[in-house]
């Protein structure tokens, strides 16, 4: 078996801020777009491009609703999202380990 | 705190240790975020485990000086009903949220309803037993996720 390269990794957790958000909803388990821009520090417009990449691939549920009067939109990791987190850290780990690509 | 996104560390083919140290270093950070986040439910839970326990305590009173009917305890007859759902969702939010301490808490729950299904009839000491149960299975891990949330250690990336 071959190691594993940078270019080996998921390019869908690949990009900084959606590996980011991946990594805190894996602990959180779900949060809401508003928290989600102060937490990563990004633009709406950002986090609506990083949220559809990941919601594509379906590692995040999002749920578009109402909270009295006001849109929410709620965002959930999914089960699969959370196994595609699990192998990026073990590739991760692999890569550090086997001495580089 | 600041996220620790900045600076980006571009994976290169000169640095891919570092690239991926950097990656880990910001999974971790992220997911300390994150416990942080779910921590702030324990407020709730110290509210709720605080109010529930004193509710308890007051029905104790209540049954034995006699200040209300003694219907009040057969109500509380399927109580093991309600521990084994506390226990579930304990062990299961322990379980998706990697705090694994929280399902020590469930299986708490879980041998309480082991002990109210062996007592079969509740009797009011029973009120004082549940009155503790919801204090050290409610309120204090709610007050340990609070406490524990302010000591949550900032990993910066490499």
């Amino acid at each position: 078996m071959t190691e594993p390269t940078y270019r080996d990794l998921d390019q869908v957790i690949h990009g900084r801020v959606r590996l980011a958000l991946m990594a805190f909803l894996s602990t959180a388990r779900e949060s809401d777009f508003l928290e989600l821009c102060d937490v990563l520090e990004v633009t709406r417009g950002n986090l609506s491009v990083q949220l559809r990449t990941l919601e594509e691939a379906g590692y995040v549920a999002v749920e578009k609703g109402y909270r009295g009067r006001r849109p929410h939109t709620a965002v959930a990791i999914t089960p699969a999202g959370d196994a595609a987190l699990h192998r990026y850290r073990q590739a991760l780990l692999q890569l550090l380990g086997g001495g580089g690509a | 705190m600041r996220l620790p996104l900045h600076p980006i560390i571009m994976p290169s083919a000169a640095s891919p240790h570092a690239a991926a140290a950097a990656d880990l270093a910001l999974i971790a950070a992220m997911k300390d975020r994150g416990r942080r986040a779910a921590a702030d439910d324990g407020w709730y839970l110290l509210l709720w485990g605080t109010l529930g326990a004193v509710i308890v305590v007051v029905q104790y009173v209540a049954e034995v000086r006699d200040w209300a009917p003694s219907v009040l305890l057969w109500w509380w007859q399927p109580v093991f009903l309600l521990c084994a759902l506390l226990g579930a969702a304990f062990v299961v939010t322990g379980l998706v949220s990697e705090l694994r301490w929280l399902a020590g808490v469930g299986a708490g729950w879980w041998a309480l309803m082991a002990y109210f299904t062996a007592r079969g009839a509740l009797v009011p000491m029973d009120f004082l037993v549940l009155a503790a149960a919801v204090a050290l299975l409610v309120a204090a891990p709610g007050l340990w996720l609070v406490r524990g949330a302010r000591h949550v250690p900032v990993v910066e990336p490499v």
